[in-house]
């Protein structure tokens, strides 16, 4: 069952990514990251650690709040000229799958890997390809939360990594947006 | 072996640039700054801070994106500043993930280029170059964030990175860092050479010091590792002030330079004896003979190299009565360094 769980996290992560790297507005670009940020959320629960999900969840929702208010209404999902972003979509998630099931070993378990290696790729796709600061700020916010845990999964503290990386997803969301 | 481990190599970096934000400050020429140097020195001593503390190599990748966006925007530094920074995040995280699987899968190799090339770009060294701002604007400059980062970075590969290198991934990790710290030197010669303006010719002496740097920690040898911190050190101390108050200075409009101060500046950077660069050429030049001539002889044409743009360099430091007697004070130190880095390298657990 928590297999389940987890890889349903891990859904919710890839998709809440592909929605930061296809959106332009609000509802999108906020509405991708809360999903995002609780997909991995869900995902790192699922690997034993339920302190750094809940820090990780707090810190998202605070994050997307933010963004939302500092964005262009809309939601701005899938505009003209989206059809490379599609593919990149596609190519990353099933390259994440890849690595996350059948190459990595650790951290945790197969889910948490795959929703870490999906929004860092198509987080950070929409980071170096994006000119406005919008988009640019919630694609860092979430390679900050997904930085955060996969930091926690490591040696270090977990709690202390979990809350770094929210308190930055949450920084960067409050930055302006031009 | 040296000692890897431990917090010697951030304490040295951080005492270090303590020493730089106070020094370019306290000595600064009327006309510049001050505030805004202190508030960039500030956020350069917190970066060393934020970078060093972390024990995972992703936390620090954190710090690193939270830091090139807070220069984009409170810096001035503008969006495009955000993407070798976070594109050296990114693989950092990358890396991370990949050592976790070490001992099960055969990643140690990818990893630490992931961990090592990540760092390189974050640190805005070749070939992750940001453009150089036009003359009079107030941001944060490239050259202010790579002389900050570029020691907190190589105190992270020190106490993060290195401990977790696999045996089998030692030459990897020497053939990755030399490999760089030569691009980085020659690069940084040659275009310092050839650039146009001073400010060009700043960076790319930077990035002459941080290819030793990396050539020093590649080798993994006790005498290079020293030269390798005795050259960030050097940076930090003696060459980001300077930096600072020639970038102040309107060097076209004042008189010529007294052509003592001048000399001694140019063997300063040229790395003559008994300045603190000396000490780091002689020991790295030690380690590399040990290791391969050849890198040895490539150090040697490199260090010839450095006369042309030391003198450049040295032309280009203004001369109020402010900056001679924090050029003074430079030479002092940067002789002192020279000749006992003893206390500094024994900080540094060397």
């Amino acid at each position: 069952m928590t297999e389940v769980i987890g890889a349903a996290g891990a859904l919710c992560a890839a998709l809440g990514a592909s929605s930061i790297l296809c959106s332009d507005a609000r509802g999108g670009l906020a509405g991708g990251l809360a999903l995002a940020g609780a997909g991995i959320a869900v995902a790192v629960a699922e690997a034993a650690l339920p302190e750094a999900a809940a820090v990780l969840v707090l810190g998202t929702a605070v994050a997307a709040a933010a963004r939302f208010r500092k964005c262009p209404a809309g939601w701005g999902i899938l505009p003209p000229g989206s059809t490379p972003r599609i593919v990149l979509c596609v190519v990353a998630g099933a390259a994440a799958t890849y690595l996350g099931v059948f190459v990595l070993t650790a951290p945790g378990g197969r889910a948490v890997r795959v929703a870490l290696l999906a929004v860092l790729a198509l987080a950070g796709l929409r980071l170096l390809t994006e000119r406005r600061p919008a988009p640019v700020f919630t694609a860092a916010a979430a390679i900050a939360i997904a930085g955060g845990a996969t930091a926690a999964l490591g040696a270090g503290p977990q709690v202390g990594a979990a809350a770094l990386a929210a308190a930055g997803a949450v920084g960067l969301s409050v930055l302006p947006p031009s | 072996m040296p000692t890897l481990e431990g917090t010697g190599p951030a304490l040295l970096v951080l005492l270090a640039a303590v020493l730089a934000v106070v020094l370019s400050v306290a000595f600064a020429p009327v006309a510049a700054p001050r505030a805004r140097w202190a508030a960039a020195g500030g956020a350069g001593i917190l970066a060393v801070l934020g970078m060093a503390a972390p024990r995972d190599l992703a936390a620090v990748a954190i710090v690193i994106v939270l830091l090139a966006a807070a220069r984009a925007v409170a810096g001035g530094a503008g969006l495009v500043a955000l993407r070798a920074p976070a594109f050296g995040a990114l693989l950092l995280m990358g890396g991370s993930l990949l050592v976790r699987s070490q001992p099960h899968a055969d990643v140690a190799g990818p990893s630490l280029v992931l961990a090592v090339v990540g760092l390189l770009a974050a640190i805005y060294s070749v070939p992750f170059l940001q453009p150089l701002p036009e003359t009079g604007t107030t941001a944060i400059s490239a050259v202010e964030w790579t002389s900050y980062l570029a020691p907190a970075a190589v105190a992270v590969l020190a106490m993060r990175v290195l401990p977790q290198l696999a045996v089998a991934a030692a030459p990897d990790y020497a053939a990755l860092l030399v490999g760089f710290g030569l691009l980085n030197l020659f690069w940084g010669l040659v275009a310092g050479w050839l650039g146009s303006s001073p400010g060009s010719a700043w960076r790319n002496g930077l990035l002459a010091e941080v290819g030793f740097a990396l050539i020093g920690f590649g080798l993994v040898l006790p005498d290079a590792l020293a030269a390798a911190y005795l050259t960030l050190v050097s940076l930090l101390v003696i060459r980001l002030p300077l930096y600072l108050w020639a970038s102040a200075g309107a060097v076209d409009a004042s008189p010529p330079a007294p052509r003592g101060r001048t000399l001694l500046l140019a063997a300063l950077f040229a790395g003559a004896a008994p300045f603190a660069g000396f000490t780091a050429r002689i020991l790295l030049l030690k380690a590399a003979t040990q290791v391969a001539w050849p890198l040895a002889l490539m150090l040697l044409l490199a260090m010839l190299l450095w006369l042309p743009l030391a003198l450049r360099l040295a032309r280009s430091v203004p001369h109020s009565s402010r900056t001679l007697a924090g050029s003074a004070l430079l030479l002092t130190l940067s002789v002192a360094i020279g000749v006992y880095p003893q206390p500094l390298l024994r900080l540094a657990g060397v």
